[in-house]
């Protein structure tokens, strides 16, 4: 089975050299979630530094398997309802 | 064996002939490799584990081969005095490195607690500092940010060592992959690596291989929240 690197980055790319051995790219796609939303939950100020949180999943050959990133944002949503 | 007496003498008075009933308890120790249980889930030991050197971890494992590392165990500290009591363990104890380890059987306890009632109320105080760990890591698990968590166990593991003279000048060694950290936090591997990044960034510690120097006291323990009433580390007769 392959070998996926999670890579994290918040202004600062943290690099993942263990890297996790899973049955597939799919495999990994759920990881990345489930590490984004672990590390969210456990952040502290630290995220609105940049306002930016990504995950980026690598296969052993380096091939970008999918970022995952939350971004806080001040756009308007779009159809906003109104009252 | 002196670690448990450098330990328990921490917090209050041991007589000579107190230590030499502790040396009177340990049967010859024997070493125990890194993965191995030193303690295994479900069994009924005849005799309790004193760990004399290494690392060892308290845990319990889930369906899916998950596990919870519920407490790390230092030179010391009596894995399972409670076995004595419990009878049946309803967890187990994993070697985190080599370890040595010996043994003190259930008779010779029972013994202590009918003669030496001075001993026996220093032996239970250790089991109930071994609950109020166990307090303080649900409350690091369930409420502090990522790095909170982390430096509470860097300043709990120093100030344990340092009481057994293993670590000192806020500098210590634990051998312990991101993984392992990763069931003692309840946290991934990915998450560990990223809280270590960041509490050296923070330059609250250097961390090189398995060495840590505490470079800021003051700042892990603001970051830690940490109180180390729990740990009960100052002279006052029990």
């Amino acid at each position: 089975m392959p070998r996926y690197f999670f890579n994290t980055r918040d202004g600062h790319c943290v690099r993942d050299n263990a890297g996790e051995i899973l049955a597939d790219d799919a495999a990994a796609r759920r990881e990345g979630l489930a590490v984004l939303g672990e590390i969210l939950r456990y952040q502290d100020e630290s995220f609105w530094n940049t306002g930016e949180f990504s995950v980026i999943v690598l296969d052993e050959n380096a091939r970008h398997v999918v970022t995952l990133t939350t971004r806080a944002t001040r756009d308007d949503p779009p159809e906003t309802p109104t009252p | 064996m002196n670690a448990l007496i450098d330990k328990l003498a921490r917090r209050d008075v041991l007589t000579t002939e107190e230590q030499a009933v502790l040396y009177d308890l340990l049967e010859p120790p024997r070493k125990v490799p890194a993965l191995a249980d030193v303690v295994t889930e479900h069994s009924r030991p005849n005799h309790s584990t004193l760990l004399l050197s290494g690392l060892v971890g308290r845990y319990n494992t889930l369906r899916d081969g998950g596990r919870q590392i519920t407490q790390i165990g230092v030179a010391g500290d009596f894995v399972d005095l409670h076995s004595l009591l419990m009878k049946q363990m309803d967890h187990g104890v994993v070697a985190l490195t080599d370890v040595v380890v010996a043994h003190a059987s259930h008779a010779k306890l029972r013994a202590i607690t009918e003669s030496w009632p001075h001993l026996t109320r220093l032996l239970w105080l250790d089991t109930i500092i071994d609950a109020a760990i166990h307090r303080q890591w649900l409350t690091a698990m369930g409420r502090r940010s990522g790095v909170g968590h982390l430096a509470h166990l860097l300043a709990e593991l120093y100030l344990r060592l340092e009481t057994v003279g293993l670590a000192r000048d806020y500098a210590f060694d634990l051998p312990l992959s991101q993984p392992v950290l990763g069931d003692a936090l309840g946290l991934s591997a990915v998450h560990v690596n990223r809280l270590v990044s960041e509490i050296r960034r923070a330059e609250l510690v250097s961390w090189t291989g398995s060495r840590i120097q505490i470079l800021d006291w003051p700042g892990l323990v603001r970051e830690a929240e940490f109180d180390p009433t729990y740990l009960r580390l100052h002279q006052e007769p029990v």
